[in-house]
């Protein structure tokens, strides 16, 4: 495995995609996106990945799908689902199969990075990267 | 690691076997005895929060400054319940704290005739008397849970786990507790520390809210709170402008979304959009 943590970010809306392929980018890991879930689960039979971030409700396969598929392929790579549908039942799903955490959208680049500085502690490859302090956390600190 | 709330038809039963739940867990206990704390913050005698769960009161009896002394207790227990490895009794939080996953919610039933000699208050009750005292209580502490908090206590689908104490002794209870606690779907997970934070918002957002609007339904998303009110027309922009003054301060607020209706039938029915 290569020293960058090598993420696989899986979501079949393009604007995603765009938006958190650079975000996470810039903690210094190797980002790959893929719309279609049939093409990513194909690369995921190819190469191992760190972390497989992926969206619930797609076509032809669903994030759970995913999470199973990944979790017979790796026991050591930690998949992050997220999706835009939360529900308590479709979380504590996703738990028991394994999932490292569950992220409901809307959400902000900082919540995923957080998570993935987790994810990257676990997996016993920590990150050197500092979250950037949001805009409630400036108006927390200016008040203190 | 996940947290519990311990609830049962007899207070007896729930105040033994909460703690020893918590310290076979390695948890932090939070009992009753928060409802002292919370009714020292409100300046008001202990009994007055107390009262507001044993079940007596009707929604016709709830005041505006029930409701503000109740949104206390929540914001108390939910307070407390961010932290993690928490087991919690007597607070009424199996009522009101919904839909969090990592929060376990724990029903023990005891025996007819324990309930019954406990409602009665007396060492000794024949069958037949505590089976008709049981079926005088029953109905009011179901109107009591459905009124106030909008969920049936007695439903066993508001729970998590529910286990009959005449068939599984409490040495055994505490052991399938142990387990349970270690189940993957009970793990807290971001998704479910939001849920409880949005709680927690929306109830500090309430209390914000009481002295002046006393009618209002709060949801918080985030960062992002929805205040529908009710006011007048007239009333509706001023209304508006000192909602939105005394919530933008709040530390965990970065958008306030105001809605006014026009009646409490109107607010009553309102949908958060």
């Amino acid at each position: 495995m290569s020293e960058a943590l090598n993420i696989m970010l899986i979501d079949d809306e393009e604007i995603v995609c765009r938006r958190l392929k650079p975000a996470i980018e810039r903690m210094g890991c190797v980002v790959e996106t893929h719309m279609n879930p049939l093409d990513a689960l194909d690369r995921l039979r190819e190469a191992e990945f760190d972390i497989v971030v992926t969206d619930v409700r797609m076509n032809d396969v669903d994030g759970i799908q995913v999470l199973e598929e990944v979790r017979k392929k790796s026991a050591r790579t930690e998949v992050i689902i997220i999706t835009g549908h939360a529900m308590m039942s479709l979380a504590r799903e996703a738990m028991r199969k394994g999932a490292f955490d569950f992220l409901a959208k809307p959400f902000k680049p900082n919540d995923l990075r957080e998570i993935i500085l987790r994810a990257a502690e676990k997996l016993g490859h920590p990150l050197e990267y500092v979250l950037p302090e949001s805009p409630l956390e400036s108006k927390r600190n200016g008040r203190a | 690691m996940t947290s519990i709330l311990v609830s049962s038809d007899d207070r007896a039963v729930e105040q033994s076997i909460a703690p020893r739940i918590a310290k076979a867990l390695g948890f932090r206990f939070v009992g009753p005895e928060l409802l002292g704390v919370v009714a020292q913050r409100a300046g008001v005698a202990e009994e007055k929060v107390r009262s507001l769960l044993d079940g007596t009161m009707r929604m016709r009896a709830f005041k505006t400054h029930h409701w503000h002394l109740l949104c206390r207790l929540q914001e108390a227990t939910l307070s407390e319940l961010m932290e993690d490895g928490v087991v919690s009794t007597g607070l009424g939080a199996h009522l009101y704290v919904n839909d969090v996953s990592h929060v376990i919610k724990l029903r023990l039933l005891s025996s007819t005739n324990e309930r019954s000699r406990q409602a009665e208050g007396k060492s000794t009750v024949s069958e037949k008397r505590g089976i008709g005292l049981l079926d005088r209580l029953h109905p009011q502490r179901v109107s009591f849970s459905q009124e106030i908090f909008g969920a049936d206590e007695q439903d066993a689908s508001l729970y998590d786990m529910v286990i009959h104490l005449k068939q599984i002794q409490p040495e055994r209870v505490i052991e399938i507790i142990q387990e349970m606690a270690q189940f993957r779907g009970f793990q807290p997970m971001t998704y479910s520390r939001r849920c409880l934070e949005d709680q927690l918002l929306a109830c500090k957002v309430r209390l914000e809210l009481f002295d002046e609007f006393p009618d209002h339904v709060v949801k918080a998303d985030g960062s992002r709170v929805v205040v529908c009110v009710k006011c007048s027309d007239r009333q509706r922009t001023n209304v508006i402008t000192k909602i939105k003054d005394k919530l933008k301060p709040m530390e965990s607020v970065a958008l306030v979304e105001v809605h006014t209706v026009g009646s409490p039938k109107a607010l009553s029915s309102w949908n958060c959009p």
